[in-house]
């Protein structure tokens, strides 16, 4: 065999080698490009608490509103969107003395104003995505649940921040003293 | 002389240094509030279930705050009470019985920050359930410790509601109609919005979806829709869901016409309506401006006639 028959006869092994290999290639560079990447992300809510506790302090007899607030995160990426509800923990809507000192029949829930007793919520939000027109003025707290507020989507990545606001104020009639009461709010997607 | 400076300036550089990252610690911290709590997924759908079976399912609570967190769950019913649908946790209705068929496999726990953890649920329905949607609230509370102050102090409780939506099969009927829908078609401010009620006539919960398009007046092509992903809720047997859907980032001024086309079940209608959206301060412009042309005018008259 000559020389250049060998070189002839080594670049046909080379050759059908290399047909042989190709379809493979193909093969695999085709299965890569059809892969695809899938995740599937569930739905979740997040409640941020900021106070358990509001207190309206130095609250004094025939004056003003007088406030205190807290505040409520939601974060969800519920498309739909949210409510937080409010409602009396108990069958007692009044905040009650607890040391003892005040008058027993406390101060009942309704809208304050000054010289009457009454205690009640609204709440405000600067989210565009919260609707919270609902409890723009003060309303009384029930035993059922009202809407305190809604998200109209899923919320920002840092969350809706919702202000819940309560307000009391007392006459002559209402004895120095501690009152208290619990609310539930309750959050849950649409 | 020199290195002395040097040195004392290159100490005064790394004690800012230092400060600056101990400054920066708080802030860093005050990125996670102290109570933070997650429930995933928000809720469940669990169909096609059989009388005399029991069917599982899972949901996590996680602490996602800085602190240790307590959490106690409860179940109550899952109903409404209006058509804003306003959370009726008390009631029990013929839909609500499946409060009564579940066991959780933990009725409270304690979080450490950042961990989780599962709840196992289980749904033992009876023989004699009713075929239709069956519905029940999962309340995961956070615990807090209530301190005592002086004043009037309201503690707020919070806590997730997770909503079971359950379904037995047999007899059901998903039925339903769209009973009222509204566009306002003067508007002072954005976002342009419309409103409507659907009333689920079934036996079963189903989904409404929502779609609102917005055209300028004298053209076809759309300046907002959101028919590739419409607006969904659910409606739950025999009640009615109000709804308002908006386009919020309308401009302050213009004429466009809005469609909004609502399905419930076998249900689909849709209303047309021109809407003006004009800011009250520039209606009040134009009422002055056509008031002094009259006025002009009849001034010129009066004149003339003189």
């Amino acid at each position: 065999m000559s020389k250049m028959s060998k070189a002839i006869a080594a670049l046909g092994v080379v050759a059908g080698l290399g047909v042989a290999a190709l379809p493979l290639s193909s093969y695999a560079v085709s299965d890569t490009a059809t892969t695809t990447a899938q995740a599937i992300v569930g739905d979740s809510i997040v409640i941020t608490v900021a106070d358990a506790n509001v207190t309206m302090d130095n609250v004094m007899a025939n004056q003003e509103t007088n406030e205190a607030s807290t505040d409520i995160t939601i974060q969800t990426n519920n498309v739909s969107g949210y409510q937080v509800q409010i409602k009396d923990s108990d069958g007692e809507t009044a905040l009650k003395t607890t040391d003892g000192s005040g008058t027993n029949s406390g101060i009942a829930a309704g809208i304050p104003a000054k010289g009457t007793n009454a205690w009640g919520f609204k709440a405000s939000s600067t989210s565009s995505n919260v609707d919270a027109s609902s409890s723009d003025a003060y309303r009384a707290v029930k035993t059922s649940n009202q809407i305190l507020a809604e998200g109209t989507a899923a919320s920002t990545n840092d969350g809706d921040k919702i202000t819940l606001t309560f307000g009391v104020t007392v006459d002559t009639t209402i004895a120095a003293g501690t009152y208290s009461d619990e609310v539930t709010l309750t959050a849950s997607t649409k | 002389m020199k290195k002395h400076y040097f040195g004392k300036l290159l100490s005064v550089f790394m004690t800012a240094f230092a400060l600056a990252f101990i400054t920066n610690t708080p802030v860093a911290a005050a990125d996670t509030p102290d109570y933070r709590m997650q429930v995933s997924p928000s809720f469940a759908e669990i169909e096609e279930m059989q009388p005399g079976k029991s069917y599982d399912g899972v949901f996590k609570v996680q602490n996602t705050g800085g602190k240790d967190l307590d959490y106690a769950i409860t179940i109550t019913p899952y109903s409404v009470k209006d058509d804003k649908y306003a959370l009726d946790s008390d009631t029990e209705t013929a839909y609500t019985q499946m409060k009564d068929w579940i066991t959780l496999s933990q009725d409270s726990g304690k979080l450490s920050p950042n961990d989780a953890e599962e709840i196992k649920y289980t749904i033992r329905v009876p023989q004699d359930a009713p075929a239709g949607g069956q519905y029940a609230l999962i309340n995961i509370r956070l615990v807090q410790e209530n301190d005592s102050n002086s004043g009037a102090t309201i503690t707020a409780n919070k806590q997730i509601g997770f909503r079971l939506l359950g379904e037995i099969e047999g007899n059901t009927r998903r039925t339903g109609k769209v009973t009222e829908q509204n566009i306002p078609s003067i508007l002072f401010n954005p976002p342009i919005s419309a409103t409507s009620v659907v009333e689920n006539t079934g036996n079963t919960h189903i989904t409404a979806s929502y779609v609102l398009r917005v055209f300028p007046l004298f053209s076809n092509e759309e300046v907002y829709t959101n028919e590739d992903s419409p607006y969904e809720v659910t409606v739950l047997p025999e009640t009615s869901r109000y709804n308002s859907i908006s386009w919020d980032d309308a401009p302050h001024l213009g004429i466009f016409r809005v469609e909004q086309t609502v399905t419930i079940a076998d249900d689909t209608q849709t209303i047309k309506k021109t809407v003006f959206l004009c800011p009250i301060w520039l209606i009040f412009i134009i009422l002055l401006i056509i008031f002094c042309v009259i006025f002009w005018i009849f001034s010129r008259i009066k004149n003339r006639n003189r």
